[in-house]
């Protein structure tokens, strides 16, 4: 097991991220709004974060 | 940034309002892609490159330590995850819950109700921006490039895709989505040259005969069903539990609402 973590960690992160996006945008929608300014969003994202 | 262009645009609706947030993300790829120009334009420093263009921001690379097995990089977007999960389960399951969907099924009935539609609909927007934010912001320690290219217009249909796969009436669903259109492709890495028709059409077929998404009944997946047949045993103190979970609601949203009214 983690051996098959470490071989795939770099999916399991892509995976993390996109669960948190998918999330974002269910929120949006359960209001029966459809919007696509996610990505832009999640653009502004990194430029606060303190790593960058 | 989501509040103010929050109140421009949800005065639309459907399609119009699809095509104004469609426009936001583009407005903000060509902003990092020509931002520098600009910036220069009001500086005496004619060299300065904030954004980097096309090339975007490469952060330095630095080991992540790590924690019981997995890089702190991973638990931070875990736990990050786990989080946003507990608030929108918490939120679907409370009275605020029940206001989305009615408004989702019918914004006119429910503002003859006496619900605030402009204001729970500013809040889901508000809130499901933070969300993507916070979502950007962990990735860029793991992607570690800010490229304007990662955030074009099919991001945003990938992002769709995983909500409209997975299911969009229980907050399970897109992460089942999410898992699964991002591991099929690892997954099936070993058809090779066939691999993307293979994806493709498995894709195609959980569309056709899944039109609701992976969560609902008939999925092997069917994790929210699990989670729904475990509330059905219980189903004599529901009103307790809604009790709870109003409580709970109430709890998330004395948090968000103060952050909106401010």
């Amino acid at each position: 097991m983690p051996e098959f973590i470490t071989d795939n960690i770099s999916t399991i992160n892509f995976i993390l991220i996109n669960m948190a996006l998918g999330l974002s945008i269910y929120l949006t929608l359960a209001t029966g709004l459809l919007s696509l300014a996610n990505a832009g969003f999640m653009a502004i994202g990194p430029t606060q974060s303190p790593s960058s | 940034m989501a509040l103010p262009f929050g109140l421009l645009v949800l005065r639309l609706r459907d399609i119009y309002l699809a095509i104004a947030t469609l426009g936001f993300g583009e407005i903000i790829r060509i902003i990092a892609l020509n931002g520098d120009k600009v910036v220069r334009l009001f500086s005496q420093d004619k060299e300065l490159a904030i954004f980097n263009g096309a090339e975007g921001i490469t952060l330095t690379y630095t080991t992540p330590k790590v924690i019981l097995g997995l890089p702190d990089t991973t638990w931070s977007i875990l736990l990050y995850v786990i989080a946003a999960a507990y608030v929108l389960a918490t939120l679907h399951s409370s009275r605020y819950g029940r206001i989305m969907a009615s408004i989702r099924q019918d914004e006119t009935a429910a503002s003859t109700l006496g619900i605030n539609v402009v204001r729970y609909k500013l809040l889901v927007f508000v809130l499901g921006a933070a969300i993507a934010a916070g979502a950007g912001a962990l990735s860029a320690p793991i992607v570690r490039v800010i490229d304007p290219h990662n955030y074009v217009f099919s991001r945003a249909v990938d992002i769709l895709a995983y909500a409209v796969l997975g299911g969009m009436t229980h907050w399970a669903g897109p992460i089942i989505g999410a898992t699964v259109l991002t591991s099929l492709p690892e997954v099936l890495r070993f058809l090779k040259d066939q691999r993307d028709v293979v994806n493709g059409l498995i894709i195609m077929l959980s569309i056709i005969y899944l039109p609701a998404g992976l969560q609902t009944r008939g999925s092997g997946v069917c994790f929210a069903e699990f989670c729904h047949q475990t509330r059905k045993s219980s189903a004599d103190d529901t009103d307790a539990r809604r009790r709870r979970s109003d409580a709970s609601g109430n709890v998330v949203l004395g948090i968000v609402y103060p952050i909106l009214e401010w």
